[in-house]
């Protein structure tokens, strides 16, 4: 099941879901800097609806797709993080006005159905705290594991690319990271994640080969979010 | 921040650890199983080495053992010839025909003829005549008083009639036929 190379490499293979994008990116951390390298990159375009809203449409192409970035790179057993993002999701900011709040005072549509999970944002200027809530159901849960599962991907997580945005942000920010900043950027944007994190030092902080850095100048919205995942299972490794 | 993850699943540093293991587990084995067959070949070559020796050694002790069982039984057959022997000397000794006939012969003597003899292992049956039966009955305890003689039968007695071709004279005579044992 788990191979070799599985044994020694801290790579991460990140793969996300949008509504009609699949990317698929294999990120190398640096082990003494923030940076990471961009070995390999891949970015279908799904007009034909294979993954629309969230909802797994055409599991055999995607796994197709998939499979064959990980055959053409060799990336069999390496860690995998994939981030979905579309309308079969319910993601969503909640103030609740305490920074530490019962899981039960948090309002999710068919709790019960669906996993949920939630994270502390920023604070508001009421005093309020803000909170990232997402929640997917067990069914669309199960198609993406079982896609996974078919591939033979070593999965560390499934999260969404709203958050993997928020890590990239983190990222990008490094140590002067603060979340009442994210909250200004987020204020600022209208809550929308794909937009605060700023790019160049997105670029700073992706050292990436020559065959992909027409990606990096044009394709930075699809990269972020790809490194956001790779950033969220570095403390893992 | 903390990430968000909707599954649950093993930690690299856990499949880090279970791969060691793993590893480490069937290194473990290999080397026991290793170890194992290097002791079971020793023992082995032990075995084959002692069985071989035995199967060497079996045919020398079976002739061995096959001189010594025909040794015992010639050893008793030559018990039993001279058992045999020596009860044939008791017998050549106790029972003599040249000894009985020269008995016989000097017994009957006189007015006594002896008329046949028949010797039959310790048995003899002879038939004689004599003149007079007083010389019958003194022949009976001579033989019965002989040392040899264990047992004398007289079977019959009847009388016949001798005659003398010079004198043409008939004669009446005692015949009796004796079984002595001996």
């Amino acid at each position: 099941m788990w191979q070799k190379k599985a044994y020694q490499s801290n790579d991460i293979v990140s793969i996300s879901f949008t509504a009609d994008i699949l990317a698929c990116a294999w990120l190398r951390p640096s082990t003494k800097s923030l940076m990471y390298e961009l070995k390999a990159y891949k970015r279908v375009c799904l007009n034909r609806f294979e993954a629309a809203g969230g909802y797994i449409h055409n599991p055999t192409l995607l796994g197709q797709h998939i499979s064959s970035f990980f055959e053409k790179h060799k990336l069999e057993g390496s860690y995998v993080s994939l981030g979905i993002q579309g309308t079969a999701l319910h993601e969503g900011i909640i103030y609740l006005p305490t920074g530490n709040p019962d899981p039960c005072d948090i309002i999710v549509p068919k709790k019960q159905q669906h996993v949920w999970m939630y994270r502390y944002l920023y604070p508001d200027e009421n005093g309020h705290a803000a909170f990232y809530v997402c929640s997917i159901s067990q069914s669309l849960l199960l198609q993406y594991k079982l896609l996974a599962f078919r591939q033979r991907l070593n999965l560390l997580s499934i999260t969404t690319v709203s958050m993997a945005y928020v890590h990239a942000y983190a990222h990008a920010y490094g140590n002067a990271f603060r979340h009442s900043q994210l909250g200004q950027d987020l204020e600022r944007h209208h809550h929308q994640f794909n937009a605060i994190v700023p790019g160049d030092i997105i670029r700073r902080r992706l050292k990436v080969s020559a065959p992909y850095a027409y990606a990096l100048e044009h394709e930075l919205s699809t990269l972020t979010p790809l490194l956001g995942l790779a950033v969220s299972e570095r403390e893992s490794l | 921040m903390k990430k968000i993850n909707f599954i649950k699943t093993l930690s690299p540093k856990d499949q880090q650890a279970f791969l060691i293991w793993y590893e480490l587990s069937v290194m473990l084995v290999c080397i026991l199983l290793v170890g194992m067959v290097v002791c079971q070949i020793v023992q082995c070559y032990t075995f084959a080495r002692v069985y071989f020796q035995y199967r060497r050694s079996v045919p020398i002790h079976l002739s061995q053992q096959e001189l010594y069982t025909k040794a015992k039984e010639y050893e008793q057959k030559k018990h039993l010839v001279q058992k045999r022997l020596e009860s044939l000397y008791l017998q050549k000794e106790s029972f003599d025909s040249s000894t009985i006939l020269s008995s016989c012969n000097t017994l009957f003597q006189g007015n006594r003829v002896l008329q046949s003899v028949l010797v039959h292992d310790a048995q003899v049956t002879c038939s004689l005549q004599c003149a007079e039966s007083k010389d019958m009955i003194a022949l009976i305890n001579t033989l019965k008083a002989h040392e040899l003689c264990k047992s004398v039968v007289v079977s019959h007695i009847k009388t016949v009639q001798a005659s003398s071709k010079s004198k043409n004279v008939i004669t009446p005579l005692l015949e009796a036929t004796m079984v002595l044992t001996f």
